[in-house]
């Protein structure tokens, strides 16, 4: 019985990587010159019609990052060339209130990755990004009447200047930040803001899409999210771009606040092309008895570098984060969670997982710091990494920095191979060799799929079974 | 031991003092090199404030306890062992030291079936600054290790521990565990631990872990409310903290690192 109910989900569906490194002709409106000036900078600040603060903080940050220097550790970013990348491409739309209006190649793609079923299905909201622009956004009128925003970030500057100066990159991740939020900052354009007012709880989750399409583009979105005392909020992204022989950059920013006993999960599934680097930075400040979670899955890009962390900064305020990586060929996936305890009462977990096949490289650094203040907290990190074969790499590197003795932390790591008795039995049980693979890798990764909305889940799966196709000489 | 002894002394103030069995032994400025080719032990006694370099080899199907138990001040060491074919490397670190030390343990697995442990105990007080590496390199296929280290951490003082287990490609069947425990006994004690794993070969069984702990107040009332006064309770608490590396000593170097706990921590001394 159980042997046909496997076989059954095992082929249900046919992946193709198609479907996510298809490009689309380039229609766009606006595209600057490749390699970044200030004049780049000033344009993108022009064409968003921005007020001068907006600009000022674009040109702080840019006059930084030329000074910055690459960081020193990590995957090696020598072929990253700075000067290729187009750093604004406008899509030819206007952004559109209902799924009818947007272009139709634009809604082809978005349509092929799944977006308006989504909505139909499950969410509150959505929003989608071409290249450097919003092109849909939707939210539920319920939730709008109850003075939920749920924005393009383009938007936000004009309409909620208050809200965006308070809280877009000053405490949670400053411009200075390291040289790719400089960088970010200098050019971010498009993006999502979300504000949940105090008490209100968003019971379905709002969700984003991202997608670069234009060639040798950078896609530099900000995420702001803001969720006000005893508010809840659940958030998911999706990422892709098609594949060029031209390498591209995503150096997104996602910021979010937590304040009192508020409660957020931030979900997101990575699949940029595999000649995308990924250079990303996430980070969460957490109120008294606030609440944080983080569902993270790499599944893309050529090269990550991406490790959101949690700021515990309120009494009694906790973070939970999930991850998972998948590196295939050629790919370097430097990843991991950060937690800085800053209060007292303060709990984290981490969860990390991570898949290295065809001489992938995965990387689990990860950084939990514990400050005198942070007294009574608990710390639990736990790693596990599987090795599907003997020309690929994991390497872990979790850093401990306790400053005080009221704690309790425990991290523990595992590596391993898929045990032979198990493809053994499963192929015993009539499952192809390849088929015992995914199911064995299926179940290594359950704990963080069932943590996924149904969509996310299934496409993750399927982005799994569709990297580890031929893995099986 | 009724085997010969060798003392090896460089200068009245300064010496590093190592007694063995039938090793080769050689030290030349600050560079000491041992040749092992059978069953032995190394017993390191340094008073010395310069940069050691201690080099081990261990040939085939050799075996060495090399037992450290350093309590000077200004301890700045660095070990490393080559272990060939199906010899097996012991080592135990543990650090009394005042003031600031810097120690290092490379274990080098070279040859198949070449095996190492690591067993390792600090204990920081006042300003105490320590650094302590430890590292097992599987440089061959079938080589195994273990490491466990457990620390005591009290005062002011401050460790920064990293340990680190490489299995490069083409090193298969290969199982590698390391695990570090911190006891914390005071509000400005501090601990960094970064256990790394770099793994290239998925033909291999790997595990680390790292947890850090406190003198917490529920595990003192506990222990008065059962007729302890805080110090024996303490005591109490840091002896059960080593076990599974203590038990591995002999019955008398045990009874050393019992003392110099006491000593240390400033047990015992009053009734």
């Amino acid at each position: 019985m159980t042997n046909t109910s496997i076989k059954k989900h095992s082929l249900s569906f046919t992946p193709s990587r198609e479907l996510f490194d298809g490009a689309n002709k380039d229609t766009s409106k606006f595209k600057s010159k490749p390699g970044i000036t200030e004049d780049v900078v000033r344009e993108i600040s022009k064409q968003k019609n921005e007020p001068a603060w907006m600009l000022e903080k674009r040109l702080v940050a840019f006059a930084l990052f030329q000074e910055a220097s690459l960081p020193s550790w990590g995957p090696d970013l020598s072929d990253l060339n700075l000067d290729e990348i187009i750093y604004y491409v406008r899509p030819n739309t206007e952004e559109a209130r209902t799924w009818d209006d947007v272009p139709e190649d634009i809604k082809q793609t978005f349509d092929r990755l799944g977006i308006p079923e989504a909505e139909k299905a499950a969410l509150a909201g959505v929003g989608a990004q071409y290249d450097s622009d919003v092109v849909y956004h939707n939210i539920q009128a319920s939730l709008k009447k109850k003075g939920v925003i749920f924005e393009n970030m383009d938007v936000a500057v004009q309409q909620y200047p208050a809200l965006v100066k308070e809280y877009f990159m000053t405490q949670c991740v400053p411009i200075n930040d390291h040289k790719f939020v400089m960088l970010h900052a200098a050019v971010w354009s498009g993006g999502t803001f979300i504000y949940v007012p105090k008490g209100v709880k968003v019971e379905l989750p709002l969700q984003a899409y991202f997608r670069m399409n234009a060639k040798g583009g950078g896609q530099f979105e900000h995420t702001l999210i803001i969720v006000d005392e005893g508010a809840e909020l659940q958030y998911i992204e999706g990422c892709s771009a098609p594949r060029y022989a031209v390498n591209s950059l995503h150096a997104g920013c996602v910021e979010i606040f937590v304040h009192k006993h508020a409660r957020c999960r931030y979900s997101s599934i990575e699949n940029w092309s595999k000649n995308t680097y990924n250079l990303n930075t996430k980070r969460a400040l957490v109120d008294e008895q606030g609440v944080v979670e983080w569902i993270n899955g790499n599944m893309g890009s050529g090269v990550t570098m991406l490790y959101p962390c949690s700021v515990l900064r309120g009494r009694g305020s906790r973070s939970d984060s999930l991850g998972i990586a998948f590196a295939g060929p050629g790919q370097d996936q430097d990843t991991g969670s950060k937690v800085i305890h800053a209060a007292p009462d303060t709990k984290s977990t981490i969860r990390a997982k991570s898949i290295s096949a065809g001489g992938g490289i995965s990387t689990y650094r990860g950084l939990v710091k514990v400050t005198k203040k942070a007294t009574n907290s608990r710390v639990s990190v736990e790693c596990d990494a599987l090795l599907m074969d003997d020309i690929s790499v994991s390497n872990t590197h979790p850093y401990m920095k306790i400053d005080t003795n009221d704690v309790d932390i425990v991290h523990e790591a595992t590596v391993g191979k898929i045990g032979d008795d198990e493809i053994f039995y499963l192929m015993s049980r009539g499952l192809s060799e390849e088929q015992a693979m995914q199911m064995v890798v299926a179940g290594f990764i359950e704990p963080i799929v069932k943590a996924l909305p149904l969509e996310y889940a299934l496409e993750l799966n399927k982005l799994i079974e569709l990297e580890m196709e031929g893995s099986v000489g | 031991m009724s085997r010969s002894m060798k003392h090896i002394t460089r200068n009245t103030n300064q010496f590093l003092n190592i007694v063995s069995g039938s090793a080769d032994v050689d030290f030349v400025d600050n560079k000491m090199t041992v040749v092992v080719s059978e069953k032995d032990v190394v017993i390191e006694e340094l008073v010395c404030n310069e940069f050691v370099e201690i080099i081990i080899e261990l040939k085939k199907d050799a075996s060495l306890d090399y037992i450290a138990i350093q309590s000077e001040a200004g301890v700045n060491i660095s070990r490393t062992v080559e272990v060939a074919e199906n010899a097996a490397m012991r080592w135990f670190d543990i650090n009394f030291s005042n003031g600031q030390t810097k120690i290092s343990t490379v274990t080098k697995l070279i040859g198949d079936g070449a095996r190492g442990e690591t067993y390792g105990l600090f204990f920081a007080s006042d300003t105490d600054e320590y650094d302590v590496y430890h590292a097992t390199e599987h440089l061959a296929s079938h080589t195994t290790s273990d490491m466990k280290v457990k620390g005591v951490v009290g005062g002011k003082g401050f460790v920064n521990y990293k340990g680190l287990i490489r299995i490069p490609e083409g090193s298969s069947g290969c199982e590698g565990y390391q695990k570090e425990d911190t006891l914390l006994l005071s509000k400005d004690a501090k601990i960094y631990a970064v256990p790394d794993l770099e793994i290239a070969n998925n033909d291999v069984t790997c595990f680390h872990g790292v947890t850090t702990t406190h003198m917490s107040q529920e595990k003192l009332f506990y222990m008065q409310s059962r007729g302890l006064d805080t110090e024996t309770a303490e005591h109490l608490v840091v002896r059960a903290h080593l076990g599974g590396v203590l038990d591995q000593l002999s019955e008398q170097k045990k009874e050393t690192v019992l003392l110099l706990i006491d000593e240390k921590f400033g047990y015992g001394r009053e009734e």
